[in-house]
């Protein structure tokens, strides 16, 4: 359908675009909002595969998670806006060696494989779906996923502790 | 191909329409509660008569006026005040971030199910669409903070997100409860659940579907109920969870360099926020669309469905102004406790108690 290819074609731009933002823009807070967006339209590509949950989940997780604890990160350093990371691109052409060579590969990996198109129609209703494989045949990940965030969550409770206990209130 | 893109304009005029109208309307109740709380009268001398005669240039009477008008009047003068950049700001960021603030809120209106005919998209994980993009405007309010150029701004808004993120727990708990209850995460399904008599609602434990049994989810439902109604006032950044925005220590947060219609922008996208959070209640627990009497939701009136929502909708916004202009605003570390020393815990209960209920009674 030439609307959806269209809508494809926009939504594709506008992630290239904020990708290359990350790489090539000086100012490192520049970088953290495209990079934010990046993530954004990376949903809308799912959105493309039939794969709503997980472009649900990538907005949830990546950026209203991810990308903003990025940003916080950057927004609490001093002095952030001075900076400018001119000072990383120092090897130019030894790495952009690589990059070309790397990029030609890529190319060649694309044209070669002989890529397969699914041709069952997209399950209708997939979050039931993903929910019961959850609790079936991926019991054990999804319940060792569910204690590392515990664990972290516990680990990020104890490292912010206040230790000092003259300011507890 | 034609009657995509007309379908896509309506659509979305009409979600423009919702937006502006619930805004301005929001914004009258706020000043005439307020006032009404504080025994001022409030506007009074704007009404649609004399905004119509002082532009024809006639004799403008002062009587049987409420200022239905003020808002409106507001929006004029938002619109002709100078537009103002700060030297210091990153004119970019700074241009951009009242945009995605609004196209955050804006987004949410997508998937809100004011009718069962009435859903501009009804997605197959329609709650969880409107939890994940409203966090995209939270990305647009650290932009402005940042790009102003302010430390008013930057503090507020980095308190401001914080506080959004931290209260996104026990709402999303809150509202597992519910999806797991009905089973679906599409709004219609939700609401659909709850169809016939106003004991049905989720909020009273959906009794008539599940026998008397069902009084057992009662209070956890309420609890549930009161837990997402108190994250959804932090999110939005209401008091008494305005810490972000406090007037006597911020200036104004994150808006604080903002002007004009700028300004207005992410005041709308505020009352927008309000309007899509108190949905969200209606929708989940307070049954949606449905009057509550099977007999008015039969009778075939048309537009009584999303009227009956909108009108339960501001009964809760009636509730958030109410108390915006009753409590005192916390100090953050009483927010805090409040999140994670009660509400989460709470939610988490309630979250295994619906969980037993749902593997064991019913």
């Amino acid at each position: 359908m030439v609307i959806a290819d269209f809508a494809f074609i926009l939504v594709a731009a506008f992630v290239l675009i904020c990708a290359c933002v990350v790489v090539f823009h000086n100012k490192i807070i520049y970088s953290a909002f495209a990079l934010l967006f990046c993530f954004f339209g990376v949903a809308g590509l799912y959105v493309f595969l039939n794969a709503e949950f997980l472009a649900g989940t990538q907005l949830l997780v990546y950026v209203g998670g991810i990308s903003v604890l990025i940003l916080f990160g950057i927004l609490l350093t001093k002095n952030i806006e001075d900076l400018t990371s001119k000072e990383v691109s120092t090897q130019k052409i030894f790495g952009g060696l690589i990059s070309v060579t790397f990029l030609g590969g890529l190319i060649y990996m694309v044209n070669s494989v002989d890529w397969k198109v699914s041709t069952p129609k997209p399950i209708e209703n997939s979050p039931v779906e993903i929910g019961k494989l959850f609790m079936s045949d991926f019991l054990i990940p999804f319940e060792i996923a569910g204690v590392l965030l515990l664990v972290a969550l516990i680990g990020a409770v104890v490292i912010g502790r206040d230790t000092d206990k003259d300011l507890e209130v | 191909m034609d009657n995509i893109f007309l379908w896509i304009a309506i659509t979305l005029g009409a979600m423009v329409g919702l937006v502006s109208v619930v805004g301005i309307v929001s914004i009258y109740l706020e000043r005439k509660i307020s006032a009404f709380m504080q025994d001022r009268l409030g506007p009074m001398e704007v009404g649609f008569g004399s905004l119509v005669n002082a532009i024809a240039g006639k004799e403008v009477l002062r009587e049987g006026r409420i200022g239905l008008a003020q808002s409106l009047a507001d929006g004029l003068k938002l619109l002709q005040k100078e537009d103002i950049i700060p030297d210091g700001a990153d004119k970019f960021l700074f241009k951009l971030a009242p945009m995605i603030v609004f196209a955050g809120t804006f987004s949410t209106f997508a998937a809100l199910p004011l009718a069962e005919y009435f859903i501009p998209a009804d997605v197959n994980i329609g709650l969880f669409y409107i939890l994940a993009i409203s966090s995209f405007g939270v990305s647009g309010i650290l932009m402005a903070g940042w790009s102003s150029n302010n430390k008013w701004g930057l503090l507020g808004s980095l308190r401001s997100t914080a506080q959004m993120v931290s209260y996104e727990i026990p709402v999303g708990v809150s509202l597992v409860s519910i999806v797991m209850l009905t089973g679906t995460l599409s709004m219609k399904g939700i609401v659909v659940a709850q169809e016939g008599w106003f004991w049905n609602w989720h909020l009273f434990g959906a009794v008539g579907h599940h026998g008397l049994i069902g009084f057992v989810l009662l209070p956890m439902m309420v609890i549930n109920f009161i837990a997402y109604f108190i994250g959804s006032l932090a999110e939005t950044n209401r008091a008494p969870f305005d810490i972000p925005e406090a007037e006597s220590e911020l200036v104004a947060g994150y808006h604080t360099e903002y002007t004009g219609m700028r300004f207005a922008i992410f005041f709308l996208a505020e009352y927008g926020a309000i309007f899509v959070g108190n949905a969200i209640a209606v929708a989940l627990f307070l049954g949606g669309w449905y009057s509550g009497i099977p007999a008015i939701d039969q009778a075939n009136i048309p537009g009584i469905a999303p009227l009956v929502f909108i009108l339960k909708t501001f009964v809760l916004i009636f509730v958030v102004m109410w108390i915006r202009w009753t409590l005192p605003r916390l100090r953050v570390d009483q927010l805090m406790t409040l999140c994670w020393k009660y509400l989460i815990p709470f939610t988490l209960f309630t979250f295994f108690s619906v969980a037993i209920y749902k593997v064991f009674i019913v």
